[in-house]
């Protein structure tokens, strides 16, 4: 753990702890941590002032008072008087940290994030700057049916090491693909599904008139028969059936259509992207041709606050991406209209979360801060940022706040959260302490233009003395695109000043 | 007297119609070299013999030792090379020169119908008397496996031929000596273009019925099933699952060498060994130490964290220059070889490979980077029977050097493939 | 168009996007119609396309969206809520476009693709702001292009509710094409998944058709596959899909509507629907005019898009023998060989101008219109809804302000179910709030001066009198912007202007010197005195006047100082200050006489010489500026000060010097003249220090005895009252108070005026009572929106209370500007002479304004007048003479003799403003009457009349009336009160004429101009219409 608080230092030190990670359980059952901070804000009742949390096993074991909760003796202590102790940020949804965002096919419901996720993308480690602990990787919004997502924490160095949920989330989207009009890709949708049926109609029919064909093609494939009972079972969803369904062993249907239908059984959360008010109507359709309104997720975009009643009456959550206030043209007097679009989801009754999705709203504290600013009472900012998604992601009784119980995933921050001028000085995920701000060697460089040892490339010899020339030097260099965020995030920074 | 004897051997070695009979060769008479050290570059025991005797018969070494305690056995032609130092013939496990070329005019490498093609073999694409193949000897180079491109993601099988000789049958040591794999990288342009997600899914998908396959052919060999259809396209397969032959990947940048491991190693369970394993591929040292996977270097040395081109992949965030055989050693990666992706880079600079290694930090003291050249190869590629060191029962492919090979001032003097004298400097002129 | 009905149409507009939110007020205003229910609507012609019929002066009763009743005599429930069209106005049914684009994408990739359905692409959320501003109500959604079969269109409302009502029909027809556009359909390849080498690639199958014959094959294999969807070599061809979606539309009788281009094509199609008995709709059908004949007998109908596109550029169409040029005529064959036909354009936009140009290729103008409303709508299966007007069909509405095919018609306003969709003035509703945007709204045009804030008007009427003489007839004139654009005989109809038909019109009158303003003060200012000051935008009176046709007032104080009077001119009924006053001064006004003869002119040389001096003094400056380059770079301000005075030598040092004896000179004469003002009649500034010393004393007093109320002076109300402190939303309503107090000393009423634009957008007349022991003010008017109480109290010197109007109750809060009450002013000073800014070295120096003489010099420019009271011959003539010295044509007042030296004056003066008297006798010449304003017309010399009153202005028309009664010409008379006023008082830029460019003060007669039977219809004053008291 030690060494991982340090991974953004040094890579070496790093890889070579990785053996003590190879059973993080072993170490988690042993490792105790005590952070105190002069406040704590649990989003569960009212903050602490000067409070303890005890973590152990990687679970808070107790939370409050200092003096009323005692510290084991063999616990390592974090924090202090001056920080503000937080719930770890929770990412409902990103399509960052892999490779590409999308593959070029319309309907690949069969891919896997885990298999271009990328466990030393500059993103994750942007995650710990600013205080997420658990993020939602799904398929990008380019696609018809994009593929599983997975939960991660951003931090470790094989994705093993990373995964909360493998195989969390299927993402659909009723925006159009790029070189596809709204029409078609409706259709696309719809056929997706429709295909499914044939495919599954013609399977049972085989089976009938000639038993085990379908096993031999798995066998031929190489599909694992065993992994789930040989036997099918009866399609449990409450969309359309297949009659007969169970007459095929599951490991017999083909790669490219299983995840498709346990996506029907419900074994998925649909994330569906929903670029303009239009495709909400288009996605709930969807979700309500197909039985999986219950386990619906809806990616919006700001001016989709045109949709809210719809979203309403359907009851499924939302996940508001990038800005928060939709900014139009009247197309009959050319007037400019304004529309805070948490605010009208909010007054709607829609449950949401606000995504960190666009690198420039990255830091979900700044998200949380302009909603306040622009009206939004701060208990539901503060929600949409742990709270919701966590319920989102079904980890509402694992994180999204400080209680007892709860996985020990906390933020120390140097003031109030919200505030502009606070910083994220650690980060502890599941008891381990992750992140700590003064070891933080990219951020001092930005900050204070000190070039970490032995980086110096070779046309500046000498260090560079101010931080915005050397933002120009890095941001020619690898290290400098997340430099360059990390600028705008201070610029939204300012700008929210 | 010795100069005498050195004058006798040189007349009677090689001229190209020499079909054997010379001594250390098939049908010869024995051949016994002289020299000051012997760096043998066993896997295990020790790598060193000073003023050492070779014996060589029938192109395989037959004994080597001490000068005293070995002694000469009747009949044997004595070559003495003085100070000279002998090691193992060079081994390049990435190596597209040995025949048509990704530099002749057509691409000939890359068949980009399918995205995989286990079936293509660059057997058939094997031109033995290229030029390359001649500077590959006179560098030292006398074992390559020549491998399709990384056009898509399984380019085909692989061929382990020797550099030596002008025809095919003569050079050949395994066929297939591979089966290629390009995790990422290149095959993106394929089709309507494709990412890493679908190409691991569809990789995934490929090997999982390869095997499947292969299972098939051992149950029915087994008795325990029916005989299966053959599928030209998943033979290689059953050399896989055997063992008889490994998996080469072109794999760089830590995302997909992890994929490398994790995939065919992990879930599959195949021999496998990363070819060039750059750009960050090193911080995968754990989990290639976990799953026995080598880790094969080059032609880049090192990463930087300033841009060059895609250097910035590396996410080397922190240091300036990192070597790279270095940074897979200080990770615990035992197995380092070098290879050259020639002809990117000619193929007899692959002792540069390990000399830059060593200039960035990897710790010789144990032969590393000379071992990198031979024995490790060798075993990664699965034929450290027959190559990969000076030992009893192995072809005599040996190098005669002027000094330590891996120092760049020391140059190969002489060549000795399967015992015959594939390369003289002092007879044909130097060329490398 | 009468205001208020407009008003309330406005007040019943919907909200145009359909998620927003609506602003209090129209929220109110649309419950109160729901409440009423009813809702009618009235035009002067009302087409109802419905068996052609069409009513005049036809109103359509409303409900819930549906047509209730049509008629000409129609009972309206007195509980219906009114909106007037007026008489101008004309309805036709909401257009109905057959093609829109609004949901065109990406074909599929299959050649025929029944199930892309374009109902998927509807987006409910947008508006559709354009197909609306052209009075399209409904529209087909095209759902694809360039397939055999591209999909399904659909029929559906561009605005409305979100709700299902917006879907006419969801199958409205299979859309498709087997010209050339359907003919590049790319093979289809599904790519293997897994990519593998034992799965096999596939290849891209070509798909049908390259030519007509292989798409009717096509056409009728899909037919077949409808009726066998299990063929396989079928559903290999066209895929599993096609047949069985293919026989789900024909059941449900869902006509193809194909497009074809050439004969060919077209009769293969119209064979190919016979064979096989399926409801075919031609689309397109380039070619229909030659087989007009076969497509009647076929009985299918067209959808026929004209070939010309506007608004984009010309095409080639071709050189050979042969070629189809641009036709228009193929419609009107259709109609003549009984097929139907319907229109669409290049967008759903240019609708109506689609049919302007079939008509013009000779289509009946009825079958036109019905061609893009009813016949539409009966081909795509939508005429039980829309497409006509009648009982119980969707209340869709398109306003035009002229009949649909004529060319400068344009639209008004468009209804969709009984709601105002889209409105040509929409912007100029934004600004006055009218209509309900939603809250975050914030509308950029605030200021009265953006053309686009106002809806253009043109006048077409029988004779347009220009006012110089010349006379149009016919006549048309453009207003916009306040501002006349263009006259003519032919003018420009821009989109939404309102079209005013009419016998005549003529510019509005010019008062040449009248007191409308003065509201009974006889002070007389001095002559540097700014009249602005007293003048207030228009209050009924003044509208009144208007309406009579004067909307010029010359104005200047009753009588005059020896130093003269200023003199303004200005409009009364104008509602805006700023553009109120058309030049202060424009003329400065001197009397020439003495009682003492000998001193006669003596004043006026002696100001002229000064003013020569002045304007002399000027002119330097003005020529050393000209002369004078700036130097290379300034030096920085104070410290160079010193260094430029002493360095200052030679030529340029001198100048300087004298300069800056001249400018002390100039001071002394400044402070002289100042204290001279002070002793002068201004009453301005002492006016003010009263005000303000009352000011000082209330507060002293406060401080004294607090608990004592301080006992208050006789009259604490008379005088003007307003609000302190900005406007703004916290602190109290501006509000201005004139107010005069019957009897001094003691409870009594209290009448005046007050203007509050928060209560009314007039002035309104006030009266009340004032209770001095109670020190309470209570009083009340009728202002624009409706009944107006002021209850106030007294508090120490402030009077505090609430303003009542309609519903809503306003704070404020009053303090004492003046105690005047006769002349209103402004809290306003001379512009404080302000120390010139550092000027870098050697700049001339610009010499001290002089309000006094600034007259003098403009009218030696020629830019403003010198009005000079003299009466006899023998002064007449020197003061010509004096005036003549200086270059000022002056306008003789009075000048009773002038006739006898019109020799000696012609051509020196800029005109004579003629006493009251129109005929002049005298005993010595009997019946030889004389009428000098003609006489002196006749002579060159140019005649005004003025009324030298305020209201009695009006009569100026009547006096014109009898001049001409009495031999001036009629035409003399018109320029005389109009452009010849104008052009003596140097306000011709401005006002006078109906000319490009100027002030749009027009009159709408009933006649020709200054007839005894002809009386003013409507006026407008600065392109306003003046609203009738």
């Amino acid at each position: 753990m030690k060494s991982l608080r340090v991974s953004l230092v040094h890579p070496v030190l790093l890889c070579a702890a990785l053996a003590a990670l190879d059973a993080p359980a072993r170490a988690q059952s042993e490792a105790k941590l005590v952070i105190e901070a002069g406040r704590i804000v649990t989003q569960a009742g009212p903050d602490i002032e000067n409070g303890r949390i005890v973590i152990a096993g990687g679970r808070i074991v107790a939370v409050g008072k200092a003096e009323e909760v005692e510290k084991p003796w063999d616990a390592t202590v974090l924090g202090g008087p001056d920080f503000v102790a937080f719930p770890g940020f929770v990412e409902a949804h990103t399509s960052q940290g892999m490779d590409r965002p999308n593959e070029n096919i319309d309907v690949a419901p069969f891919l896997d994030i885990r298999d271009s996720i990328d466990p030393v993308a500059y993103f994750f480690e942007d995650c710990l700057r600013y205080g997420l602990t658990t993020v939602n990787v799904q398929q990008g919004a380019n696609c018809v049916i994009g593929g599983r997502g997975m939960i991660v924490r951003p931090v470790g160095m094989t994705v093993e090491q990373m995964t909360v949920r493998p195989l969390f989330g299927m993402k659909l989207s009723t925006r159009p693909k790029s070189g596809k009009s709204r029409a078609t890709q409706m259709q696309a949708l719809r056929f997706a599904f429709q295909d499914l049926k044939y495919y599954l109609d013609d399977l049972v029919e085989k089976e009938k008139d000639s038993q085990g064909l379908a096993k031999r093609e798995a066998l031929f494939q190489g599909r694992d028969l065993e992994a789930e009972k040989a036997q099918g079972r009866p399609m449990n969803t409450t969309g359309w059936k297949i009659a007969d369904l169970e007459l095929i062993p599951r490991g017999a249907l083909e790669e490219r259509y299983a995840p498709l239908l346990e996506l029907l059984e419900g074994r998925y959360t649909a994330f569906f992207q929903c670029g303009d008010p239009l495709d909400v109507a288009h996605a709930l359709e969807v979700a309500r041709a197909n039985g999986i309104l219950a386990k619906t997720v809806l990616v919006i975009e700001e001016d989709c606050w045109k949709a809210a009643d719809l979203i309403a009456e359907a009851g499924v959550p939302v996940v508001l991406e990038g800005m928060l206030v939709d900014v139009q043209r009247d197309p009959i007097t050319g007037e400019e209209i304004e529309t805070f679009t948490p605010g009208v989801l909010h007054e709607k009754g829609v449950r949401f979360a606000l995504s960190s999705e666009d690198p420039n709203t990255r830091a979900p504290a700044f998200q949380a801060a302009l909603a306040i600013g622009r009206g939004l009472e701060r208990a539901v900012a503060l929600d949409a940022v742990t709270r919701v998604p966590a319920e989102i992601l079904g980890l509402g009784n694992e994180i999204g706040s400080l209680e007892k119980g709860k996985l020990g995933n906390v933020v120390l921050f140097s003031g109030d959260p919200l505030s502009i001028t606070s910083w994220v000085e650690h980060v502890v995920i599941e008891g381990k302490p992750v992140y700590e701000r003064s070891k933080d060697v990219r951020n001092k460089h930005l900050l204070e233009g000190v070039q970490p040892p032995g980086t110096a490339p070779p046309s500046a010899a000498e260090p560079a003395k101010d931080p915005e020339h050397e933002g120009e030097k890095a941001g020619e260099s690898g290290a400098g695109e997340k430099d360059e965020k990390d600028e705008k995030a201070e610029k939204k920074k300012d700008e929210g000043r | 007297m010795i100069s005498a004897a050195l004058v006798l051997a040189l007349a009677r070695v090689g001229d190209p119609t020499d079909d054997g009979g010379e001594p250390g060769a098939k049908g010869g008479s024995g051949l016994a070299l002289f020299a000051a050290k012997v760096l043998a570059c066993p896997y295990e025991g020790p790598q060193a013999i000073d003023h050492a005797v070779v014996l060589i018969e029938d192109g395989k070494i037959r004994a080597l030792g001490e000068r005293g305690e070995l002694e000469v056995p009747a009949g044997y032609e004595v070559l003495d090379l003085g100070d000279a130092w002998l090691t193992p013939g060079f081994i390049d496990l990435h190596c597209h020169a040995a025949g048509a070329s990704l530099f002749s005019g057509v691409n000939d490498l890359n068949d980009m119908v399918y995205l995989v093609n286990p079936g293509l073999r660059a057997s058939s694409a094997v031109e033995p008397w290229v030029w390359d193949m001649r500077q590959a000897i006179a560098g030292g180079v006398t074992t390559v496996l020549y491998i399709p491109g990384s056009g898509t993601n399984i380019g085909g099988q692989g061929v382990l031929v020797k550099t030596a000789f002008n025809s095919y049958e003569e050079n050949l040591v395994r066929d297939p000596g591979s089966m290629k794999l390009a995790q990422w990288g290149n095959p993106e342009g394929w089709g309507p273009g494709v990412a890493m997600s679908f190409e691991n899914w569809n990789t995934r998908t490929t090997l999982k019925r390869g095997v499947a396959y292969a299972k098939r052919w051992l149950d029915y060999e087994r008795d325990k099933g029916p005989q299966p259809r053959r599928n030209i396209e998943f033979d290689v397969f059953r050399d896989l699952v055997d063992g008889q032959i490994a998996i080469s990947v072109h794999t760089q940048v830590y995302q997909v060498v992890l994929m490398t491991i994790t995939m065919i190693a992990g879930e599959f369970h195949l021999p496998v060994f990363t070819d060039h394993s750059e750009i960050g591929g090193w911080l995968a040292a754990p989990e290639a130490v976990k799953h026995g996977v080598p880790a094969i270097i080059g032609p880049r040395t090192t990463d930087h964290n300033y841009n060059r081109g895609f250097i910035a992949w590396a996410r080397n965030k922190h240091e300036g220059v990192r070597g790279l055989a270095a940074g897979w050693q200080e990770l615990g990666q035992k197995e380092i070889g070098f290879n050259t992706d020639s002809p990117f880079v000619p193929e007899e600079e692959l002792p540069v490979q390990a000399t830059m290694g060593v200039r960035y930090g990897l710790d010789d003291s144990g032969l590393a980077a000379l071992r990198g050249l031979t024995i490790v190869p060798a075993r990664a590629a699965k034929i450290d029977a027959e190559v990969g060191s000076l030992e009893p029962g192995k072809d005599a492919d040996i190098l005669v050097c002027d000094g330590y090979p891996v120092d760049p001032r020391t140059t190969v003097r002489m060549v000795f493939v399967d015992g015959r004298r594939a390369y003289d400097a002092e007879r044909e002129g130097r060329r490398w | 168009m009468n205001g208020r009905a407009l008003a309330l149409s406005f007040s019943l507009a919907p909200l145009a996007l359909s998620a927003r939110e609506p602003g209090g007020a129209q929220e109110e205003a649309q419950e109160e119609a729901q409440a009423r229910g009813f809702l009618a609507v009235r035009a002067g012609t009302i087409h109802l396309v419905e068996e052609g019929r069409v009513l005049h002066d036809g109103t359509i009763l409303i409900k819930d969206g549906r047509i209730q009743a049509l008629g000409s005599e129609l009972d309206v429930p007195p509980s219906a809520s009114l909106v007037d069209y007026g008489p101008d106005a004309v309805i036709v049914p909401g257009l109905v476009a057959a093609f829109s684009p609004y949901a065109l994408g990406f074909p599929g990739e299959r050649t025929a693709d029944p199930a892309l359905s374009a109902l998927d692409a509807f987006d409910t959320y947008r508006v559709y702001a354009d197909a609306l501003s052209g009075g399209v109500t409904s529209a087909y959604l095209t759902p694809a292009e360039n397939r055999l079969i591209a999909g399904t269109g659909a029929m559906v409302k561009l605005a409305g509710k979100r709700e299902a009502g917006r879907v006419l029909n969801a199958t409205a027809a299979l859309h498709g094409a087997i010209d050339a556009s359907a003919r590049a359909t790319p093979g289809y390849w599904e790519p293997p998944i897994p990519v593998m080498v034992d799965v096999p690639l596939g290849y891209a199958r070509p798909q049908l058709p390259r030519t007509t014959m292989g798409a009717i094959v096509a056409l009728s294999e899909l037919l077949d596959a409808a009726e066998r969807p299990d063929d396989p070599d079928l559903a290999a061809e066209y895929g599993r899909r096609a047949g069985p979606e293919f026989a789900r539309a024909l059941a449900a009788k869902v006509p193809l509507r194909i497009s074809a281009v050439d004969g060919p094509e077209i009769r293969a199609l119209l064979e190919f629907a016979a064979e096989r008995h399926v409801p075919l709709i031609l689309d397109r059908a380039d070619a229909a005019g030659e087989l007009a004949a076969e497509i009647a007998a076929a009985g299918v109908p067209v959808i026929y898009r004209l070939p010309y596109w506007p608004n984009t550029p010309s095409l080639d169409r071709g050189k050979e023998e042969g070629e189809r040029w641009l036709v228009l005529d193929v419609p009107a064959k259709l109609a003549k060989a009984g097929a139907r036909v319907a229109i669409t354009g290049s967008a759903p936009r240019e609708l109506l101008f689609a049919a302007r140009l079939a008509s013009r290729g000779g289509l009946d103008p009825a079958i036109a219109l019905r061609a893009i409303t009813l016949t539409p709508a009966e081909i795509l299966g939508v005429a039980a809804r829309v497409g006509s007007l009648r009982e119980g069909k969707d209340a869709d509405l398109c306003v035009l302000n002229g009949e649909p095919l004529a060319s400068g018609t344009v639209v008004l306003a468009t209804w969709v179910e009984g709601e105002v969709v889209w409105r040509a003035t929409e912007r100029d509703l934004e600004k006055n709030g009218k209509t309900g945007r939603g809250k975050s709204g914030n509308g950029k045009d605030e200021n009265g001066e953006d053309e686009n804030s106002e809806r253009a008007t043109v006048i077409v009427v029988g004779e347009l009198h220009v006012g110089d003489g010349r006379i149009l007839r016919p006549g048309e004139l453009l207003m916009h912007g306040g501002r006349i654009r263009e006259v003519g005989q032919n003018v420009s109809h821009p989109l939404g202007a309102t079209v005013v038909r009419g016998q005549s019109c003529m510019p509005g009158m010019i008062d040449a010197f009248g007191h409308l303003g003065l509201e009974g003060s006889r002070k007389v200012p001095g002559t540097d005195y700014s009249l602005t000051a007293i003048v207030e935008p228009g209050d009924e009176v003044d509208r009144r006047v208007a309406l009579e046709g004067i909307t010029t007032v010359v104005l200047t104080p009753r009588g005059a100082s020896d130093s003269g009077a200023p003199v303004m001119a200005y409009k009364p009924a104008a509602t805006e200050l700023e553009r109120q006053v058309v030049g202060d001064p424009v003329a400065l006004r001197l009397r020439w006489e003495d009682p003492n003869r000998l001193k006669s002119g003596q004043n006026v040389r002696a100001l002229l010489t000064k003013a020569k001096e002045y304007r002399a003094k000027w002119i330097e400056y003005e020529q050393a500026l000209s002369r004078w380059t700036p130097p290379a770079e300034e030096p920085s301000a104070e410290e160079k000060k010193e260094g430029e005075q002493e360095s200052s030598e030679g030529k340029e040092g001198e100048k300087a010097d004298e300069k800056k004896g001249e400018d002390k000179k100039e001071e002394k004469a400044e402070e002289k003249k100042d204290e001279k003002v002070e002793k002068a009649a201004t009453d301005k500034d002492s006016e003010e220090k009263k005000a303000e010393g009352d000011k000082k004393e209330d507060s002293k007093s406060k401080k004294k005895k607090k608990d004592k109320p301080e006992e208050l002076e006789p009259d604490p109300i008379t005088g003007l009252w307003q609000s302190e402190g900005a406007p703004s939303d916290s602190s109290p309503t501006p509000l201005k108070l004139r107010a005069k107090l019957a009897k001094p000393g003691e409870s009594a009423a209290v009448e005046g005026n007050l203007r509050c634009d928060a209560a009314s957008s007039t002035l309104v007349e006030i009266e009340g009572w004032f209770d001095r022991e109670k020190r309470t003010l209570q009083v009340s008017g009728l202002g624009s929106q409706g009944w107006i109480e002021l209850t106030t109290e007294l508090k120490e010197a402030r009077l505090e209370g609430k303003l009542k109007v309609g519903g809503k109750e306003l704070e404020v809060k009053l303090v004492r500007a003046s105690k005047e009450y006769a002349v209103a002013k402004r809290p306003e000073r001379k512009p404080k002479k302000e120390e010139p800014a550092k000027e870098p070295k050697g700049k001339p120096r610009e010499p001290k304004r002089d309000d006094k003489l600034e007259p003098l010099r403009r009218a030696m420019d020629g830019k403003a007048a010198l009005v000079i009271e003299v009466e006899r011959a023998i002064d007449i003539v020197p003061c010509v003479e004096a005036c003549a010295e200086v270059g000022i044509r002056p306008i003789l007042h009075g000048a009773a003799e002038a006739h006898l030296v019109l020799e000696e004056i012609v051509g020196k003066v800029a005109g004579i403003l003629l006493s009251p008297a129109v005929v002049v006798g005298s005993k010595k010449e009997g019946t030889n009457y004389r009428t000098p304003y003609a006489d002196l017309q006749r002579a060159g010399i140019r005649v005004a009349f003025l009324s030298e009153a305020e209201e009695g202005a009006i009569d100026l028309p009547l006096r014109a009336a009898f001049a001409i009664a009495n031999g001036m010409s009629a035409a003399g008379a018109l320029r005389a009160l109009t452009a010849d006023a104008a052009a003596m008082m140097a306000i011709d830029e401005r006002v006078g004429m109906l000319a490009a460019g100027l002030d749009a003060d027009v009159l709408l007669l009933d006649g020709p101009p200054l007839e005894p039977g002809t009386s003013v219809l409507r006026a407008w004053v600065n392109g306003e219409e003046v609203e009738k008291p």
